[in-house]
C-alpha cells in the first residue's frame, strides 16, 4: 500500500486506465476468489476479506503499470488477460467433466452393488465379497508354484486357462473345462482341500463372461460377477496385504479357513475348537526367526493366521475370546524359556483351555440345568445346540425323566433336523415344527424354552441364530420361562442394542429356491454355481440353435404348442422355461436382475434381557444382568 | 465320647433358635455347625468337609421351610472350603474355623442394626407403610425410625396362615407407632393409600427375587400395579444360591395344591407358608451391604463364591 502512491506519482497519467483494468486482472489471477467491486470497497467498511481484495487489485494495477512501462499496450494486455481467462475456463470445464465422469462411474458401481446389498446392511460384508476375497487368497496359497505377482496383478495360470476356454459355449467344452483346473491345481498343492477348492473355484470362474479385467494387485481368476464386489479400495488393499504375507500362512489354517467358509464347520463352539486345534499344530511347527524371541514374534505370526481366518467368516465371539486368551498366554512366556519347551507348554495350555472352558463347562451346565427340568415336562428348543442335545439326553437316559421336546426349526438351514434326529434316535419324544407355527407350539402346554447362544453381550442381550428373539418374545408373552444354556466363553465385552450394527450376512441365494433334498449341501455354494452354469450354458445353446436353424425353431414352436395344450394356463406362466425344455423355474430365480429387489439373509438376531429368565453357565444359574459381573471378575481367565 | 455320639444337629439348631429370639435361621444353622465341628473334633480336612456336608443335609431335610437355613449352611461351607488350605497346621486351622465362625455369628447379629441405619432414609414423615409378615429386620428398621422421631403410620397384614401379622401389630403398638391390622384380602383395597411397602425375606434368590411368607407375591404385584415402591429389608447372609423361576421350584414341605379330601378345616387352610416374588416387582433391597437393586444380588453372590 505504501508503494502505491509512489508508483502513482511515477505514472500519474496512466493510473485511471490501470485502475479500471484492475478488477478484470484480479479475476483472471484468482478465478476461485469472488471478485469484489472495486468502487464499493472504499465506501464500505473494510472487512478483512475486502482489504485483501483491495490489495490484490492494487497489485494487479501495479503489474499492469509495470508492463505498460516495459512497452506493452493496454489492448495487448487485455488480449493476454482474455486468453488467460479462456484457458482457465477450459481447464475448469475439463475438470468438471472429469469429475462428472468419475462420479458417474462411482454411481454406476454403486448401482451395481445396490442391487446386491440392502442399504440397511450395507456396512456388512456380503458372502460375495467374502467369496471373492477368499478366492483371491486361496488360489495364491494353494498353487504357490503357478501363481506369481506381476505388474498387472496376481496371475494364476491354472484357472486363467480355464477362463480362456470358457469363451466357447458348447457342452463338450464344459467337461474339459471342469477337469483342467481340478487336475492342475491338485498337482500344484498338496493340501487335502485343494480339490474342493479348485472345484468351487472352477465353478465360480466358469460363471464369468469372456472378458476378465485385471484389477492391479488382485488375482485374475476372480470371475466377472464377483469382481464387482472387489471394487472397494479397502478390500483390495486388505487382499494385497494378505497376499504379501501369504508365505506366513500355515497350511492347516488355510484348510480350516476353507472349511469354515463352506460351512463345513458350523456353530460357535465347534469353530472355536477347530481353531484351537489348528493353532496347536501351528505352534508346534513354528520356528522363531533369528534376532527375536518367541514371546514377541509368535503373536505377530498368529495374527497373520487369524487375518486369514477372518476372511472365511467373521470370527465368532468364542474364537475372539480364545485368541485373546492365547495372546495373553504368549506374552506371559518368559523370554529365557527354550523354544521347544515354550511351544510344548503352549500346546498343553491350549488343550487344557479347550477342556476346561468347553467340555467341563458343558458338563457343569448340564448338571445345573438338569435341576431345573422336572419329570414329565415339555421343552421347546430352537435350531440345534450341542449342549442342549446333551442336556436332554442326560435327562432322559441318565436321570430317566420323561420329556417331550419340541424342536422348532427355520429356513434356510434346517439345523433343527439334526437335533430332532439325534433325539429321536435316542428314544426321546420329539415334535418337529417350523418357526411359522410358533403360536400353535406355545399352546401345547410348554413348560420351558431352552435356547442355545452364539454369544451373550455385556448388556445381557442374547446374540443368537436369527429367530431366537421371536421365540423368546412369544414365550415371554405367554409367561413361559426362557432359559439360555451358554458357556462363559461366549460372554462378550461388546455392547449392542440392535442386530443391524453388527451381524453376519449369509448368501441371499439360500433363501430363493427351497431345496428340500439337501439344505446343508446348498450352503457350500458349490451346487448352486454349477447349476447356474449348466443353466446358462443351456440357454446359450438353445439360443444358438435358434439362430442357426430357423427350421428347427418352427418345430420347437410346434412342440411348445402341444405342451401348452396339455398343461393349459399353468404352463403358460412359465412358457419360456417350457420352451427351452427346462423344469419349472422359481419366481425369484432371477432376483439378481431385479434392481428394486433385495434379499437379506442375516444369520443372527438380538434378544433383549427382559425376555430371558435365566442364563445357565458353568458358574451356575444367573440373571442376564450378571454377564458383566462374570466378565469383570474373571477378566484374566476368560 | 457320649457327647459326640449323642450330638444331633437338628436339636442343636432348634435349641439355638429357642434360646435366642433375636437369632435368625441361617445364623442358628452356622452356630449349630460350628458347635458340631467343636464337638466332633474331626482330624482331617476331608473329614471336616464330609461332616459338614452330611450335617447340613440332615438339617435341611429335617427342618421344614429350609430356604434361609440353606443359605446359612452354604455360607459356612464356603467359608470352610476357602479357609481350609490357609493354615498348614491342622489344629490352628480348626481353631481358626471355630473362632471365625463365632465372629461371623456376632457380626451377622449386628447387621440388623446396620440395615436400620441404612434404611431409615427410606422412611419419611407422614408415610403410610404397608408391612406383610413379621420380619426382625423390618421391625428393627421401623423401631429405629420411630426412635428417631419420624412420624409414620403402619398397616400390617394378618399374614395367614401364620399369625405373624398379629405379632408385628403388637410389637409396633408397643413402640408407639400408629398401626392398624387388615386381613390379607384387603390389600387391594388400601394399596392406593399406601406410600411404600416393606417386607422381609426368608431368602433372596440369585435373580434378586425374594422367597418370603406366603402372600408377599400378591402384595408385590398389587404394589407394582399401583406404582408403589416395594422394598425388601433383609440381611445379606440370606442371599442364597438358588434360582427359582416360580414357586414350583422352591423346596416345599407340602404340596402346593392338594386336591385330596381333607376333613378338618384347619388342615384345609394350611397350604405352603412361603412363596416367591420375582425380581421385576422389587424396587430395591435394603441390606447391610447397602441398598441394592435386584440384579446386584447375583453380583454379590458371585463375589462371595468365586473370588
Amino acid at each position: 500500500m505504501s508503494e502505491t502512491p509512489k508508483d502513482a506519482s511515477q505514472t500519474a497519467n496512466k493510473k485511471p486506465e490501470a485502475a479500471a483494468q484492475a478488477p478484470e486482472a484480479a479475476k483472471a489471477a484468482s478465478p476461485a476468489a469472488p471478485a469484489a467491486p472495486a468502487g464499493d470497497a472504499g465506501a464500505k467498511k473494510l472487512s478483512n476479506k475486502e482489504l485483501k481484495e483491495l490489495k490484490k487489485q492494487e497489485k494487479a494495477a501495479k503489474r499492469a503499470a509495470k508492463k505498460q512501462a516495459s512497452g506493452i499496450t493496454v489492448e495487448q494486455q487485455q488480449v493476454q488477460a482474455q486468453a488467460k481467462r479462456e484457458k482457465k475456463q477450459q481447464q475448469r470445464e475439463k475438470q468438471v467433466q472429469e469429475q462428472k465422469k468419475k462420479e458417474e462411474k462411482k454411481r454406476k458401481l454403486l448401482d451395481n452393488k445396490a442391487t446386491k446389498k440392502t442399504s440397511l446392511f450395507s456396512h456388512l460384508e456380503t458372502t460375495d465379497e467374502r467369496r471373492a476375497t477368499l478366492l483371491a487368497i486361496g488360489s495364491a496359497l494353494n498353487s504357490p508354484r503357478a501363481s506369481r505377482i506381476t505388474a498387472a496383478g496376481l496371475m494364476v495360470p491354472v484357472v486363467a486357462s480355464a477362463l480362456s476356454g470358457a469363451q466357447v459355449y458348447t457342452t463338450s467344452n464344459f467337461a474339459s473345462e471342469l477337469t483342467t483346473p481340478k487336475d492342475s491345481s491338485a498337482d500344484a498343492a498338496a493340501a487335502a482341500n485343494t480339490v474342493d477348492l479348485a472345484k468351487s473355484l472352477a465353478n465360480i470362474s466358469l460363471e464369468s463372461t469372456n472378458e476378465t479385467n485385471i484389477v492391479p494387485g488382485v488375482s485374475s481368476i476372480i470371475p466377472h460377477a464377483l469382481e464387482k464386489s472387489l471394487e472397494t479400495p479397502q478390500l483390495v488393499q486388505s487382499i494385497k496385504e494378505m497376499l504379501i504375507n501369504k508365505d506366513f500362512i500355515h497350511p492347516v489354517i488355510s484348510s480350516l479357513t476353507f472349511n469354515l467358509a463352506i460351512y463345513k464347520i458350523v456353530g460357535s463352539i465347534p469353530r472355536c475348537m477347530a481353531m484351537l486345534e489348528a493353532f496347536q499344530i501351528v505352534i508346534r511347527d513354528y520356528q522363531t526367526p533369528k534376532g527375536t524371541t518367541l514371546s514377541r514374534n509368535l503373536t505377530n505370526y498368529l495374527s497373520h493366521q487369524i487375518d486369514l481366518l477372518k476372511r472365511a467368516r467373521p470370527l465368532s465371539v468364542t474364537m475372539g475370546n480364545a485368541i485373546r486368551w492365547l495372546k495373553q498366554e504368549i506374552s506371559l512366556i518368559d523370554p529365557s524359556t527354550p523354544d521347544h519347551e515354550a511351544k510344548k507348554d503352549l500346546c498343553e495350555k491350549i488343550g487344557l483351555f479347550a477342556k476346561e472352558k468347553i467340555e467341563l463347562a458343558d458338563q457343569l451346565i448340564i448338571e445345573n440345568a438338569s435341576n431345573q427340568i422336572e419329570d414329565g415336562s415339555t421343552i421347546v428348543t430352537y435350531g440345534s445346540s450341542k449342549v442342549l442335545t446333551d442336556l436332554i439326553l442326560h435327562n432322559t437316559q441318565v436321570l430317566h425323566k420323561k420329556l417331550e421336546v419340541v424342536v422348532v426349526d427355520s429356513r434356510p438351514l434346517f439345523e433343527g433336523k439334526k437335533m430332532a434326529t439325534t433325539l429321536r434316535e435316542n428314544g426321546v419324544n420329539v415334535v418337529y415344527t417350523l418357526i411359522t407355527s410358533l403360536d400353535t407350539v406355545f399352546n401345547m402346554g410348554v413348560d420351558y424354552v431352552f435356547l442355545g447362544a452364539h454369544s451373550i453381550l455385556s448388556n445381557g442381550f442374547l446374540y443368537s441364530r436369527a429367530g431366537t428373539a421371536m421365540i423368546a418374545m412369544s414365550a415371554k408373552r405367554r409367561n413361559i420361562p426362557v432359559l439360555v444354556c451358554c458357556e462363559s466363553l461366549k460372554f462378550s465385552q461388546r455392547v449392542q442394542l440392535d442386530s443391524v450394527t453388527y451381524n453376519e450376512l449369509a448368501d441371499p441365494n439360500d433363501l430363493v429356491p427351497i431345496d428340500f433334498e439337501s439344505p446343508m449341501e446348498r450352503r457350500s455354494n458349490k451346487g448352486i454355481l454349477l447349476k447356474q452354469f449348466v443353466k446358462e450354458r443351456h440357454e446359450t445353446k438353445v439360443q444358438l440353435a435358434k439362430e442357426n436353424a430357423p427350421k428347427g425353431n418352427k418345430q420347437q414352436q410346434q412342440q411348445h404348442k402341444n405342451a401348452k395344450d396339455k398343461n393349459s394356463k399353468a404352463a403358460d406362466a412359465s412358457s419360456q422355461a417350457d420352451a427351452q425344455g427346462d423344469q419349472a423355474s422359481h419366481v425369484l430365480d432371477d432376483w439378481q436382475k431385479l434392481a428394486s429387489l433385495n434379499i437379506v439373509n442375516i444369520l443372527y438376531d438380538l434378544t433383549p434381557p427382559e425376555y430371558i429368565n435365566k442364563v445357565i453357565t458353568e458358574f451356575g444359574a444367573l440373571p442376564p444382568s450378571s454377564v458383566p459381573v462374570i466378565l469383570r471378575e474373571y477378566k484374566g481367565s476368560a | 465320647m457320649s457327647e459326640t455320639d449323642n450330638f444331633n444337629i437338628t436339636e442343636t439348631y432348634l435349641k439355638f433358635l429357642e434360646e435366642d429370639s433375636e437369632m435368625t435361621m441361617p445364623i442358628a444353622a452356622i452356630e449349630a455347625l460350628v458347635t458340631l465341628v467343636r464337638v466332633k473334633n474331626p482330624t482331617t480336612a476331608a473329614e471336616v468337609i464330609n461332616l459338614i456336608k452330611s450335617a447340613a443335609q440332615d438339617l435341611v431335610q429335617s427342618i421344614p421351610n429350609s430356604v434361609s437355613l440353606r443359605a446359612g449352611c452354604d455360607i459356612f461351607m464356603r467359608f470352610v472350603l476357602r479357609n481350609l488350605h490357609l493354615y498348614g497346621d491342622w489344629e490352628s486351622t480348626k481353631q481358626h474355623l471355630i473362632e471365625n465362625g463365632q465372629l461371623f455369628v456376632s457380626r451377622a447379629k449386628m447387621s440388623r442394626e446396620k440395615i436400620a441405619e441404612i434404611g431409615i432414609d427410606f422412611i419419611s414423615d407422614d408415610d403410610i407403610i404397608l408391612v406383610h409378615g413379621f420380619s426382625r429386620a423390618v421391625a428393627s428398621l421401623l423401631a429405629h425410625a420411630a426412635n428417631n422421631f419420624i412420624r409414620f403410620r403402619c398397616i400390617v397384614t394378618e399374614a395367614r396362615p401364620t399369625s405373624q401379622g398379629k405379632q408385628l401389630y403388637e410389637f409396633l403398638q408397643e413402640k408407639g407407632i400408629p398401626v392398624t391390622l387388615i386381613v390379607d384380602s384387603a390389600v387391594g383395597l388400601i394399596i392406593d393409600k399406601v406410600n411404600k411397602v416393606f417386607v422381609g425375606a426368608e431368602g433372596v434368590a440369585e435373580s434378586g427375587g425374594v422367597i418370603n411368607r406366603v402372600g408377599t407375591y400378591s402384595v408385590s404385584v398389587l404394589a407394582h400395579n399401583a406404582k408403589k415402591p416395594f422394598y425388601v429389608v433383609t440381611e445379606s447372609h440370606k442371599f442364597v444360591r438358588m434360582f427359582p423361576l416360580a414357586a414350583d421350584d422352591l423346596p416345599m414341605d407340602r404340596k402346593i395344591l392338594d386336591f385330596s379330601k381333607i376333613d378338618s378345616e384347619a388342615s384345609l387352610l394350611s397350604g405352603p407358608t412361603i412363596d416367591y416374588t420375582a425380581q421385576e416387582y422389587i424396587t430395591a433391597l435394603i441390606t447391610d451391604l447397602g441398598v441394592l437393586t435386584p440384579s446386584a444380588v447375583s453380583e454379590e453372590l458371585i463375589k462371595m463364591w468365586y473370588d
